[in-house]
């Protein structure tokens, strides 16, 4: 697994360096946006992390850049501007994720896992949130190691859960993964799936947030 | 005065100088032309006197030669010019008296017959009452030695001067409020540039920095818009600076801020099972988390000033706010297993808001609350909307503040102290500034049972 990391910061670009190291990524570290787009574009890398705010060139730009010329290459944007249109931009021009400074290595490491294993296909692609685990290619789902069997619209739901674990995801995100774009014939629909879940699995497992959406946490309490 | 419009001033003041002119202009000319027409006037009548002496003087010749009473001759010429009398508009009524060199009556017309005879001391011009008319009377004597006294009145003399200067300033009447209606277009029209600027800067929104532009600015309106302009322009840099100041200094403080994070996890990850040195470092980590969370507010304060300083407030949906508020601090809620809730009385509350502000209100008082209820506690977010109000309720099971120290942070929550009670303070100044943008309503409530803090905002809702 080779991770390009572009970062001019001498610190920050030195600590994740070496985070990753330390998790066994092979890691080549760039400096400015005309590196970066030169490891864009001979495909070397298996997961680019982009900082935007580079000496040379707008990392924006770079990524559009890439973007256009078919490069398809995962890319997670790491940025210090707080701005929503900067994250919503960097969504548009084609990052894969983004990061906002400060976070935290564990966030970077799962965000780096996740993305990896979707850039390496279906074939052997799975899902981990704490003790849950899924095989996307073979709708298996196992908790504590053990087997659990779910009904189809269970296993959608879970899906999108645990796809973003640690992220609050919104009620009706889960109804249209549910239903489409259908409207539920009955509105507790969701709540009857998520209670469903929860005695199949553990309660702990799907967290609430009355109003807004369910959650999966990333790692066990 | 003060309150009239330049327009209405410029007319008013148009038509002042104009009356200031004219009324003399119009005196003078009036006293002109009565002298003139009594100098004219004057002169008819003495023509008229010698024409009439030379008329008696040959009809005395002819009465010489055939001699009758001189009575027929007074009654004969009477009636004559009496009939003459007022059949012309501007034709006087006249009268004289003849006698003969001896002082004899010869002739009078009737309305002159009762007067006393004239002496040679009345020769010339001289003016009179009588029968409660004044008169204007030349007295000669003639070569043949006849002294005629012929006169008219001097009231039909005034209607004809009266008459003439009508007849001037009848069409200057007419004319004035017309050219009083004339100069206030032409003031209007002249003003139209200065119109368009003020036009241009009523529609403009408030907080706008566009630089003003007006098609034909002349003399003087263009310092004056070229000032404006200088000024929004050196406002818009102002702002512009700050806002990219603000950005530097976030990227400065968060990125040194990121690689210590990771260092210290690289650290923990790697000293393993080392307890000693793992408890350290995780303090050290607590430590870093609560300085970032500083920062971020110290930030979020500085984006709240540029907000408000460079624009107006922006429609926001409160409830898509709060849930993105709410999505941020997810990590918060896993950690500590809080039951956490949105209830809102409409899907959707636009309101007119500054959004940064807004945002920063809404996530301090939620990461407080979230803060300070116990692992497995309780966070309830409410918004109620009303017609001009929205009601934000953010409660906790928290401690919430014990009583010895709830006035202090009450007190200096109110009075607005910006020293920081422990924790609390920096999140309180936001939470004061973004009210205050709103001209919100901030209460420090404790539940009715159990412990905990109540946060109630009563935001006036302007659309």
């Amino acid at each position: 697994m080779h991770i390009v990391l572009v970062e001019d910061d001498e610190q920050l670009g030195h600590a994740i360096h070496h985070a990753l190291l330390q998790q066994s990524y092979a890691v080549t570290w760039l400096h400015t946006g005309r590196e970066a787009a030169e490891a864009l574009r001979d495909r070397s890398a298996d997961l680019v992390l982009l900082d935007l705010g580079l000496p040379d060139r707008d990392g924006l730009e770079v990524l559009a850049e890439a973007r256009r010329t078919g490069i398809r290459t995962p890319v997670l944007v790491m940025t210090a501007r707080d701005a929503v249109q900067t994250r919503v931009r960097g969504l548009d021009l084609g990052a894969d994720d983004y990061l906002i400074k400060p976070f935290h290595l564990e966030e970077l490491a799962a965000r780096i896992r996740s993305l990896t294993r979707r850039a390496q296909g279906l074939a052997d692609s799975y899902v981990e949130a704490g003790e849950l685990r899924m095989n996307l290619a073979t709708a298996e789902v196992s908790f504590h190691g053990q087997p659990v069997i779910l009904t189809r619209r269970e296993f959608a739901l879970l899906r999108v859960l645990m796809e973003r674990a640690g992220r609050i995801v919104r009620r009706e995100t889960l109804e249209n993964a549910l239903y489409g774009l259908e409207p539920s014939i009955d509105s507790n629909a969701l709540e009857v799936q998520v209670h469903w879940l929860r005695r199949k699995l553990s309660p702990e497992v799907i967290h609430t947030v009355r109003g807004v959406g369910y959650m999966v946490p990333r790692e066990p309490r | 005065m003060k309150s009239l419009g330049l327009g209405a001033r410029l007319t008013l003041l148009n038509i002042a100088v104009m009356v200031v002119v004219l009324i003399p202009l119009g005196v003078i000319s009036y006293q002109r032309e009565s002298r003139e027409m009594n100098q004219l006037l004057d002169g008819r009548l003495a023509q008229a006197g010698r024409t009439l002496g030379n008329l008696i003087e040959h009809s005395e010749e002819m009465t010489a030669h055939a001699p009758g009473p001189q009575s027929s001759l007074a009654t004969a010429v009477a009636p004559a010019v009496v009939v003459a009398v007022r059949r012309h508009n501007y034709e006087p009524e006249v009268g004289f008296q003849a006698y003969d060199p001896h002082g004899t009556p010869i002739a009078a017309t009737e309305n002159l017959a009762d007067l006393p005879a004239p002496t040679d001391a009345d020769l010339g011009f001289h003016d009179l009452r009588h029968d409660d008319h004044a008169w204007r009377l030349f007295t000669l004597r003639n070569r043949a030695g006849l002294l005629i006294r012929i006169g008219e009145r001097s009231d039909n003399r005034q209607d004809i001067t009266r008459g003439l200067v009508l007849e001037h300033s009848l069409p200057l009447l007419i004319g004035l409020p017309l050219l009083a209606v004339l100069i206030g277009l032409a003031v209007r029209h002249g003003l139209t540039p200065l119109r368009a600027l003020t036009s241009q800067l009523d529609e403009r929104t408030p907080g706008s920095r566009q630089p003003v532009e007006i098609a034909e600015p002349t003399p003087e309106l263009r310092p004056l818009v070229e000032t404006l302009n200088l000024q929004f322009e050196r406002l818009e840099n102002a702002l512009e600076r700050e806002r990219r100041f603000n950005a530097d200094v976030a990227h400065e403080l968060r990125t040194p801020l990121t690689a210590t994070m990771i260092h210290l996890e690289s650290a923990m990850i790697a000293s393993g099972a080392s307890m000693a040195m793992g408890s350290a470092l995780f303090s050290a980590q607590q430590s870093l988390q609560r300085l970032a969370r500083r920062i971020e507010q110290i930030l979020a304060l500085a984006r709240i000033e540029a907000g408000a300083a460079a624009s107006e407030r922006e429609r926001v949906d409160l409830v898509a706010l709060a849930k993105d508020v709410i999505e941020e601090l997810a990590p918060l809620i896993v950690e500590k297993d809080i039951s956490m809730s949105l209830a809102t009385s409409e899907p959707g509350m636009v309101l007119a808001a500054y959004e940064a502000a807004m945002t920063a209100m809404l996530r301090n008082v939620i990461e407080n609350a979230l803060r300070y209820a116990p692992v497995g506690g309780k966070v309830d977010v409410d918004l109620n909307a009303g017609p001009d109000l929205v009601v934000i309720d953010v409660r906790d099971n928290g401690p919430g503040i014990p009583p010895e120290r709830r006035a202090a942070v009450f007190d200096r929550f109110l009075r607005g102290a910006n020293e920081p009670t422990s924790g609390f303070g920096l999140g309180l100044s936001i939470v004061k500034r973004a009210a205050e943008l709103h001209e919100a309503r901030v209460d420090l409530r404790e539940p009715p049972e159990g412990t905990g803090l109540h946060v109630h905002i009563r935001l006036p809702r302007r659309s």
